[in-house]
């Protein structure tokens, strides 16, 4: 049962690897029908492409090809499930043709070719407004589709550097660090969701449809304005300062028991500080003068570390962020991957839930960060196959016979995975 | 021309990062966005430096001078039971409440969901937190660090042989707040179209688990956690920061591939056939001394545009003056003037997104309580005297 939420909102959604996907995922599980548009041989990434293939195991720093590939697998499925499975080859003039008129009865196309790429297919938003004349429309290049850089190649891992991201983000006195999940194609794919949901609210006040054009660079600085700001206002340029705070202390993560295992602690304020105090049961750190205000405890962090980190030390990262927390000290594990999609708070919120595909595996997937009371966003159907929903698309919704249909399988123009497994 | 989101009505009663960029973007589209914000100390964002000119003062913070752009400013104090009665008239004309007070607080100040949508039933309420509506942490306090910790971002960032990292700035309140703003516009979007209202519940720290990906759930399914690579990609060489001349780059050799590199750099030593395909990695010792001393004399606009030129998707680390100084920025009028009594003119970044026949609604951000006549006078119908009245008893 498809979620209310956005029912009847129809995506074609020629979206691959992960920032756009990411962003189409959003508004399929808010129940618009997204179909996930593919060609023969030119399928988003997806490992073996078919499903059950089996866990491969071993540490992903010593992958093999075929781990590799199954991981892609595991990305396509959280990137692409609730969706349908499209295939069109568009170097065919009839495959052109269908799109066309798929395009009729969809509200949103969702591309991220290189710019001009959908042009020159005859197929941009000039072309396809004459198919659907309220279209929403995002096209989203690296750099947008425009300007001296319209042209110019990138991928996610680039942007959060163009972007400004890491410049605040190292070591103390040390170089930029990258982030661990390269941040940028999840960032951009949400904001891309939010592009086209603004764009169909003002659709539905006026019946205006909208072309958005979504340079994934733009989409990356608007999350550190207040960094261009101290540099414009102040003339101060961005640093890393490890895991401290600027303006607010002690703040940073400290050592626990086990190996590679750590609490996050950030003081904000002095009644959190004198909370601290009593947790560390350390009178000797309430009384120091130095530690009196924020500005004393930033100015002499490192005293402050060593006295912390000797009551960490002794706990379980788990155990010393209850302690804290229950005194009112903001602290948070710092958890591994596994552990933050099943801590007690994940699990008691049912952030992970399962699938059972229809060959019988079952895989894993994180809901939609968002609850909705009365249309819950749910995990519905697994990632689809290559061309899987071709019959209800190009059938049922287009009207195409039975044996057109196998003409269109029969001469390429369409696919489905039984002939193409890459 | 009329924006998208011209006539949506939002009171943003939020305190913080999240919250303040979820209803940035939905003021910048066109929406009518209240700030409802404490008498006196306002807000929280403008008790957060970085300061202009180093002063503290609420009109002074940057953070909330950037993340408040478009928006109006009404004092109150929800505390006290006439507040509270303001707001409640407030809501009745509103499509979306957004809140970020512990969980509960909103129903003991009598702002429940149901008193809010008793007369509105098509009333959207988003409440964005740290850790969500309910579960054991859902009383926990929350900040930055604590959600880069407990998402699972914080761990794979960083030094192998270093303390994980966190990334540097909000992000993860920022990552909280676009989730904020996606589920707010679908939920509006559905009451526009049923008359049906409802709540939602914003997780910051799920929203940052969810950036987790494929990473998160190859974890989950027992094929161990992604290590920290510091400078470097987890998988592909030379996917990686170096320091050059004046910066950094951040190198990618695709869709060209080694050749090109090996072509750009003209060290024959580079052009052994176990550097071409991705097995390249495991020589990283012997190839990374050659492109740190090609690299050391280079500009990084120098090698940014020579990779471009030959196909290569590499980047550089942009810092704020190369972004204002930025040929692509520049060219497509990405920074926008805004003139703020504290500041005077000053460049803020534009929109995230541009959408056809649209302009970015970047007014400054609003002096505390300044729309407090307009709102309360010219909105609610209160007179001049009532007004009065209520400020001096401190309501607002």
């Amino acid at each position: 049962m498809p979620n209310p939420l956005l029912g009847g909102i129809r995506v074609l959604d020629m979206t691959q690897i992960r920032a756009g996907p990411k962003g189409s995922r959003w508004l399929a599980d808010a129940g618009a029908e997204v179909i996930k548009l593919e060609a023969r041989g030119r399928s988003d990434s997806r490992g073996f492409g078919r499903r059950g293939s089996g866990n491969t195991a071993g540490p992903i720093a010593a992958i093999s090809e075929a781990a590799q590939r199954e991981g892609n697998r595991v990305a396509f499925e959280q990137l692409n499930r609730n969706k349908l499975g499209l295939s069109i080859d568009l170097s065919f003039p009839e495959g052109k043709e269908l799109f066309k008129s798929m395009v009729s009865v969809c509200d949103v196309v969702m591309e991220n070719f290189s710019y001009g790429v959908m042009d020159r297919l005859g197929l941009g938003y000039d072309d396809l407004r004459k198919y659907r004349p309220d279209l929403v429309m995002m096209s989203m290049p690296a750099y947008g589709s425009s300007g001296p850089y319209r042209d110019y190649v990138s991928f996610g891992w680039a942007q959060e550097h163009m972007g400004g991201i890491t410049s605040r983000t190292g070591y103390r006195g040390g170089p930029p660090q990258k982030t661990g999940t390269i941040v940028a194609d999840p960032l951009n794919g949400v904001h891309g969701a939010i592009a086209v949901m603004t764009a169909l609210i003002g659709r539905a006040k006026t019946g205006q449809g909208r072309f958005i054009d979504f340079s994934q660079l733009e989409s990356m600085v608007p999350l550190s304005g207040e960094a261009i700001l101290d540099y414009s206002v102040n003339d101060r340029p961005p640093q890393c300062n490890g895991n401290r705070d600027f303006y607010m202390a002690p703040q940073g993560v400290y050592p626990c028991t086990g190996d590679d295992n750590w609490v996050g602690i950030s003081v904000t304020t002095d009644e959190e500080w004198a909370a601290l105090c009593v947790v560390l049961q350390n009178p000797e750190m309430a009384s120091d003068s130095r530690f009196a205000n924020g500005r004393g405890r930033v100015e002499n962090h490192d005293a402050l570390d060593s006295m912390i980190e000797q009551w960490t030390r002794q706990r379980e990262k788990n155990q010393a962020m209850r302690e804290l927390q229950k005194a009112g000290v903001p602290a948070g594990a710092v958890l591994d991957q596994a552990e933050a999609y099943r801590d007690a708070q994940a699990v008691s919120r049912d952030f992970l839930v399962e699938l059972t595909h229809p060959d019988g595996v079952i895989y894993p997937y994180s809901r939609t960060p968002a609850r909705f009371s009365k249309t819950p966003a749910e995990v519905r159907t697994p990632g689809p196959l290559l061309g899987e929903h071709n019959e209800y698309l190009l059938g049922s919704l287009l009207g195409i016979s039975a044996p057109e249909r196998e003409r269109l399988e029969s001469s390429g123009v369409t696919a489905t995975l039984s002939t193409d497994l890459s | 021309m009329s924006n998208a989101l011209e006539g949506v009505k939002i009171l943003d009663l939020s305190q913080g990062v999240a919250g303040a960029y979820c209803t940035k973007l939905l003021a910048g589209s066109g929406a009518d966005v209240i700030k409802v914000e404490p008498t006196k100390i306002g807000e929280i964002t403008r008790r957060l430096g970085p300061f202009s000119g180093d002063q503290p003062g609420v009109e002074q913070g940057l953070m909330h001078l950037y993340l408040n752009t478009g928006k109006k400013s009404v004092t109150l104090d929800v505390h006290s039971a006439e507040g509270q009665s303001l707001f409640r008239r407030l809501a009745k004309d509103a499509d979306l409440v957004v809140e970020s007070f512990m969980p509960g607080t909103m129903v003991d100040l009598g702002l429940g969901y149901d008193q809010l949508s008793a007369d509105n039933p098509g009333l959207v309420m988003t409440s964005v937190t740290f850790f969500g509506q309910d579960g054991p942490y859902s009383g926990y306090k929350g900040g930055e660090i604590i959600a880069q910790a407990v998402s699972g971002n914080l761990q794979i960032t960083g030094a192998p042989d270093r303390e994980p990292l966190m990334v540097g700035g909000y992000l993860a309140q920022y990552v909280g707040g676009q989730a904020a703003c996606a589920a707010s516009l679908m939920a509006v979007f559905h009451s526009m179209m049923s008359g049906e209202g409802q709540i939602v519940d914003c997780s910051i720290v799920e929203a940052n688990t969810d950036m987790l990906d494929r990473w998160g759930i190859d974890a989950v399914l027992g094929r161990g956690d992604q290590p920290r690579t510091g400078m470097a990609h987890h998988w592909t060489y030379p996917t990686q920061l170096y320091p050059c001349r004046d910066g950094y780059v951040a190198l990618g050799i695709e869709p060209a591939g080694w050749g090109a590199l090996a072509d750009m750099v003209g060290d024959d030593a580079l052009r052994k056939p176990e550097y071409t395909g991705p097995e390249r990695k495991q020589y990283h010792a012997e190839i990374d001394p050659i492109l740190v001393a090609w690299l050391e004399d280079l500009g990084k606009m120098e090698v940014f545009e020579g990779f471009q030129k030959n196909r290569m998707s590499s980047g550089i680390l942009m810092t704020p003056a190369d972004m204002l100084e930025s040929p692509q920025l520049q060219a497509r009028n990405f920074f926008q003037e805004v003139e703020h009594p504290s500041t005077g003119p000053q460049m803020y970044p534009g929109p995230p997104y541009q959408l056809s026949d649209s302009e970015w609604i970047q007014t400054r951000a609003p002096l505390l309580g300044e729309h407090n006549h307009e709102v309360y006078v010219g909105q609610l119908g209160l007179s001049e005297l009532e007004l009065t009245e209520l400020s001096a008893k401190g309501v607002n």
